[in-house]
């Protein structure tokens, strides 16, 4: 009787232990869930991530007229990007996003990634469009009005280089950029 | 008697600046060149306190640019944000550390192009004191954002 006990309780072990195993490894396999296709606008035209992706799409969240937090940031990942080889350079690619609908023109956004690196792209688009995309990958901003400040407003927003597959899914997220080794470490864990 | 009044009070106001210390220095002092694309852009530096009590720091102007104000970034619900702020408090002997992703200065709408290299002068008002102070323009490309620190 006492072994038939044992060889219950051995079995149904077992059998918890599979369950743990497989649901373990079907959650590894699970494709990313966050982000995803999209299309924006570049110097006016239409820009698609999926005819332009890269093996790493990096997007950051930001706009043009930010003084401080967007170009430390920027001025970081385009410092990194200069340490790149040309192999991997290849392989990725940087993605300004401004959500300043009302006063970052297509040009203007463009122009301003490119000063930073010349292959940075700067987009913008629609407010309902920016709002989908920016919400589909986990990102998220607020537009605040200061009419103390000459500019008369300031726009809260996440402060993350978003890292994205071919597909536009997330695979990876680097918070607060402060240093061009960070985004470096990273990229070499990724490609 | 009142032109004599106000041109003793000139002559005198004239001799007390001569002998006044300077209340703050700044070290680091820089400004980034603005970039193509955007109108405004931001000043770094340390300011030191050198007087024995503390001081209250504005920013009033920095030609050639329109507008100067002080700011501060700070995170918010997740998020970075920056405001308007009127002034910095310095604490006696203390210092203040303007840097990227903190307190800063705000520069808006440069009048005309203005280079790496050269060299600005930012006014302050300490205590009612008027400060102008040397700041370094440097290119945001070429140095690294912390590189002072």
């Amino acid at each position: 009787m006492q072994k038939k006990e044992f060889l219950i309780v051995v079995l149904i072990s077992m059998a918890l232990s599979a369950l743990v195993v497989s649901g373990v490894v079907w959650y590894g396999s699970k494709p990313p869930s966050l982000g995803g296709d999209f299309t924006l606008n570049h110097r006016g035209k239409d820009w698609n991530l999926g005819e332009h992706a890269k093996k790493l799409n990096l997007v950051y969240v930001g706009y043009a007229k930010c003084p401080d937090v967007c170009p430390m940031s920027l001025s970081y990942a385009s410092q990194a990007f200069r340490k790149l080889s040309a192999e991997d350079l290849e392989k990725v690619q940087f993605i300004l996003i401004s959500v300043d609908v009302e006063n970052d023109t297509a040009d203007s956004v463009a122009d301003y990634a490119a000063n930073f690196f010349p292959q940075f792209i700067g987009l913008t688009g629609k407010k309902e469009t920016l709002d989908q995309v920016v919400s589909s990958i986990g990102a998220s901003y607020m537009i605040e009005k200061d009419p103390k400040s000459y500019l008369g407003y300031s726009i809260a927003h996440s402060d993350r280089i978003f890292f994205l597959n071919k597909k536009g899914f997330v695979v990876d997220t680097l918070p607060g950029l402060r240093s061009d080794q960070a985004l470096i470490d990273k990229l070499k864990e990724l490609l | 008697m009142k032109i004599l009044l106000s041109l003793i009070m000139v002559i005198s106001s004239m001799a007390f600046a001569k002998d006044v210390a300077p209340v703050i220095e700044i070290t680091q002092a820089r400004v980034f060149a603005p970039m193509k694309g955007s109108n405004t852009t931001a000043g770094y530096g340390t300011i030191k306190n050198l007087s024995t009590k503390e001081v209250i720091v504005k920013v009033t102007g920095a030609s050639p640019f329109k507008a100067v104000e002080a700011h501060e970034t700070k995170e918010k619900a997740g998020k970075m944000a920056m405001e308007k702020v009127v002034s910095f408090k310095i604490p006696a002997q203390g210092t203040l550390e303007l840097k990227p992703g903190g307190n800063h200065i705000m520069l808006f709408d440069a009048t005309r192009e203005v280079k790496a290299g050269e060299e600005l002068t930012i006014a302050f008002d300490v205590d009612g004191q008027v400060v102008n102070m040397k700041f370094k323009v440097e290119s945001r490309t070429e140095a690294a954002p912390t590189a002072h620190h």
